[in-house]
């Protein structure tokens, strides 16, 4: 028995070791696989190019979609900033999904908004929309006022109204820089193949922004804000520049995506689920390949969209379990995908990693946390062995994290003043003493939740959505 | 199953090598951040004193002023190349001989072809393709060699770029042409910025009836490097060359099955803005790809309303919202001659005019 136990123990040590070295060195080897492309990304794409590169006739026409729920704080300020924005033809939507603050009073007042019977095409289901408006300052201004149903009905429901072939969406309290659309629509020129592209996100928090643009950039001054700069960093820097090489981009930000709508509406639009970005892509990689269409979605790292992160610790946990549950969901929701050679490297590579260790990671590293202390409670804890581990642990982040600030100095040099610098490097360093920990117990709560909820969910009533034929009759 | 004293020790040794190496490592990462911070952030504050001294004396040479400007380092001599360069494109070429003779007194000449065998392929590229803006000789034969032994698609990009720089006749137009029908990879960008320099080179020495001519007389060899066509197109519309105009009409027709194409030439000469295309529009209303009959829809307002006002009210009943919004568009930018029709049409039993109709009139009410 005892006997059986000790090797219970040493296989389940062998499996967090073999576990925790696969992991970082994939990490590793992603920060390598970045810089090598990153490098050659800002060869071709120099400072005068791209001001060339923004400035032409190529372009596809643009559709904003802004879904706004109880955003009267900081809507006007927002559109402002986004009619600002440097593109030859665009509309901005702005949904109002049922807010129930002045979000739409405030609309109307600022930008003169007058209600008018825009025809709008139903081919996604969502809410019903009460009125749609359209300034008379601008003309490229719309707003649909309808009912509250979510991110992803307000989302379809933008779908739905806007005009041009490709649309982007970004949260209402996210700014984007003013050539930040230009460069995310780049590939969709020069690429048939394109079917979605996704941005930068870095954090607002802490940067001076003045008539809705971001005039100085700087590190936040809330430590739970810093942490999650450097999070930020190292995922969209590192990770999902390596998925691009491998078309295995499963996941493109809520924050700042642009899309083709005729694809989206063919997958009939967004899912209702806490994570409907990622249940988007994910659906896209299936469609594409399921029906032999050749595809690709892509990050690149020079558009750049600023949002807002949470600013305590309940609001960031908060945000981080829905992340969680949302990602379960998408990969429950394509789970055919796993491990299929059919999908290619998406479904061999890119699925299973986000299963493996995106996904099945938090509770892993929990339960090596518990392991820990159990064996120290029952004395079978070597401490050498714990201490070294530990140090390698904590060493080999702290590398990742460094070597993701060092890569976005190297090639964009957002911050400015050397202090900022200092305080992301110190505080990559910080990650690992308690604030991974604790988005790792949430996470690890967040798995839990989700098979529990879905468990429940299977014996309540489906919520009931209007269908296509009521929403024309409501618009008739 | 245990461990032996000896084995746990070994494995100890392993991980105390991993601790120090990675030790080493975060901290090599560390130092290599702020070392870096601090040399860009010198080197930036050395650039922008540098460009403004420079461009003070660049200014005072070609206004007559008797200066001999030397830059020492290469932080300097980049800041002049870049205020020559940017020199010579904002009084469009007219001081070229003022600034060439400065780039050649200067050394930046002799800086740039250093740089130009440097063994970072990065400096290489820039150096030449700031030698192709400064038109220089020896730049041409050693791009020319380049761009035939590259074989990295983008690589060829950034070479043809700085290629085409130096264009001005046909011989060079003739090789330039040749690589970039070669390079599959070369993206739609870089074509189009090449077409851009050239169309502009030929213009500035008066040639541009030759350019026409010649693409004119090789556009049956382009029936297998569409795209590089496609680029000549949309690029020349960009620029609203007028004269372009006839060569375009010619592709539309040559290529009519062609639906990227069609596109390309409807959109070029939408944005060209000439009347006279007016059938080719009107034509395409009704083709059987929805992105032609928007395009088509989009620009119809350039033709005479009583022609164009039958075939755009067809269209407001199209299958594609696209085509129908293009066309309710064009017809509001009638203005008031629209009006009568738009009022019919609002009473239609077709409930896809009917709406955007009525749509149209409202958004024109609102605005008046």
């Amino acid at each position: 028995m005892i006997e059986a136990l000790a090797y219970t123990l040493l296989g389940f040590q062998i499996f967090i070791l073999s576990y925790f070295t696969a992991v970082n060195g994939l990490y590793t080897t992603f920060v390598v696989i970045s810089l090598y492309h990153i490098f050659k990304f800002a060869v071709l794409i120099r400072k005068e190019r791209v001001e060339k590169v923004v400035s032409r006739v190529l372009y596809r026409p643009i559709s904003i979609i802004v879904p706004a729920y109880n955003e009267e704080q900081t809507i006007v300020d927002n559109v402002k900033s986004l009619l600002s924005l440097n593109y030859p033809e665009f509309e901005l939507v702005v949904v109002n999904d049922g807010s129930q603050d002045s979000t739409l009073q405030r609309l109307i007042e600022s930008f003169r908004l007058v209600r008018l019977d825009r025809p709008v095409r139903l081919v996604l289901n969502h809410r019903e929309i009460r009125n749609i408006y359209v300034s008379l300052d601008f003309p490229n201004l719309l707003v649909v006022d309808k009912e509250n149903g979510g991110k992803a009905d307000a989302l379809n429901c933008g779908i739905n109204v806007c005009s041009y072939p490709l649309f982007c969406c970004i949260d209402a309290d996210s700014i984007l820089e003013e050539t930040a659309l230009l460069r995310a629509s780049r590939l969709f020129v020069e690429d048939r193949e394109v079917v979605a592209t996704g941005g930068f996100v870095r954090v607002l928090n802490g940067s001076v922004v003045s008539g809705g643009n971001v005039v100085e950039i700087r590190a936040p001054k809330k430590w739970i804000e810093t942490f999650q700069v450097i999070e930020y960093v190292r995922g969209f820097l590192t990770g999902r520049t390596a998925w691009n090489i491998f078309n295995s981009l499963l996941i493109i930000s809520g924050a700042f995506g642009i899309f083709r709508k005729d694809m989206v509406v063919r997958i009939g639009g967004y899912r209702k689920t806490v994570g409907e970005d990622m249940d988007l892509v994910v659906r896209l990689h299936k469609y594409c390949t399921d029906n032999k269409i050749p595809y690709k979605i892509l990050f690149l790292p020079d558009p750049v969209c600023w949002t807002q992160v949470p600013s305590d610790v309940k609001s960031l946990l908060s945000q981080r379990n829905r992340w969680h549950r949302g990602l379960i969901d998408s990969l429950w929701h394509s789970k055919e995908m796993f491990f299929n050679p059919k999908y290619r490297w998406a479904g061999v590579f890119g699925f299973p990693y986000f299963f493996f260790v995106e996904a099945l990671g938090p509770t892993v590293e929990f339960i090596g946390y518990l392991s820990v202390i159990a064996f120290y409670l029952t004395g079978l804890l070597a401490r050498d062995f714990a201490l070294l581990f530990f140090l390698v642990a904590f060493l080999w982040g702290s590398l990742i994290s460094t070597g993701s600030v060092l890569l976005d100095n190297l090639m964009y040099r957002r911050y400015g003043r050397l202090r900022d610098i200092l305080k992301l490097l110190l505080f990559g360093f910080l990650e690992m003493f308690g604030y991974r920990q604790m988005i790792v117990m949430e996470r690890f709560t967040a798995t839990f939740q989700f098979w529990y909820r879905s468990w429940g969910r299977q014996r309540r009533k489906k919520i009931h959505e209007i269908t296509r034929q009521t929403a024309q009759k409501s618009l008739n | 199953m245990e461990f032996t004293a000896g084995e746990f020790s070994t494995f100890k040794e392993v991980l105390i090598l991993i601790v120090l190496t990675l030790f080493a490592l975060n901290a090599l990462m560390f130092i290599a951040t702020i070392v870096h911070r601090l040399y860009v952030d010198y080197r930036d504050r050395k650039y922008d004193r540098s460009y403004k001294k420079f461009r003070r004396y660049v200014e005072e040479v070609c206004g007559g002023g008797d200066l001999r400007i030397k830059p020492s380092g290469t932080v300097e001599y980049e800041a002049l190349t870049d205020v020559l360069i940017d020199f010579l494109r904002e009084t469009s070429y007219s001081a070229e001989e003022c600034v060439l003779r400065i780039a050649e007194e200067s050394g930046v000449i002799n800086f740039l072809r250093r740089q130009a065998n440097s063994f970072l392929l990065n400096t290489r590229v820039t150096a030449l393709e700031r030698l192709g803006y400064l038109n220089d000789s020896w730049a041409e034969k050693e791009i020319r060699k380049r761009i035939l032994e590259s074989e990295r698609g983008w690589l060829a990009g950034r070479l043809a770029f700085a290629y085409s720089l130096l264009v001005y006749d046909l011989e060079r137009l003739k090789f330039l042409m040749d690589a970039v029908s070669k390079s599959k990879e070369m993206s739609f960008k870089y074509l189009e910025l090449i077409w851009e320099n050239i169309i502009t080179n030929f213009k500035r020495t008066g040639k541009v009836e030759d350019l026409i001519s010649y693409i004119d007389e090789e556009l049956t060899r382009y029936k297998d490097y569409e795209r590089v066509l496609r680029a000549m197109v949309e690029t020349a519309g960009m620029l609203r060359e007028r004269s372009f105009a006839p060569l375009i009409e010619k592709i539309h027709d040559l290529f009519a099955e062609d639906d990227l194409m069609v596109l390309s030439t409807l959109r070029s000469l939408g944005t060209i803005e000439s009347p006279a295309y007016c059938r080719l529009f009107l034509r395409s209303v009704s083709h059987r790809d929805w992105r032609i009959r928007a395009v088509a829809c989009k620009y119809a307002y350039l033709c005479p309303f009583e022609v164009a006002i039958d075939k755009l009210r067809e269209r407001l009943a199209d299958e594609s919202y696209y085509v129908r919004i293009n066309a309710g568009k064009a017809l509001a930018s009638f203005g008031h001659c629209s009006m009568k029709v738009l009022k019919e049409l609002a009473q239609s039993e077709d409930r896809f005019a009917r709406d955007t109709a009525r749509y149209l009139l409202e958004e024109m009410r609102l605005r008046e």
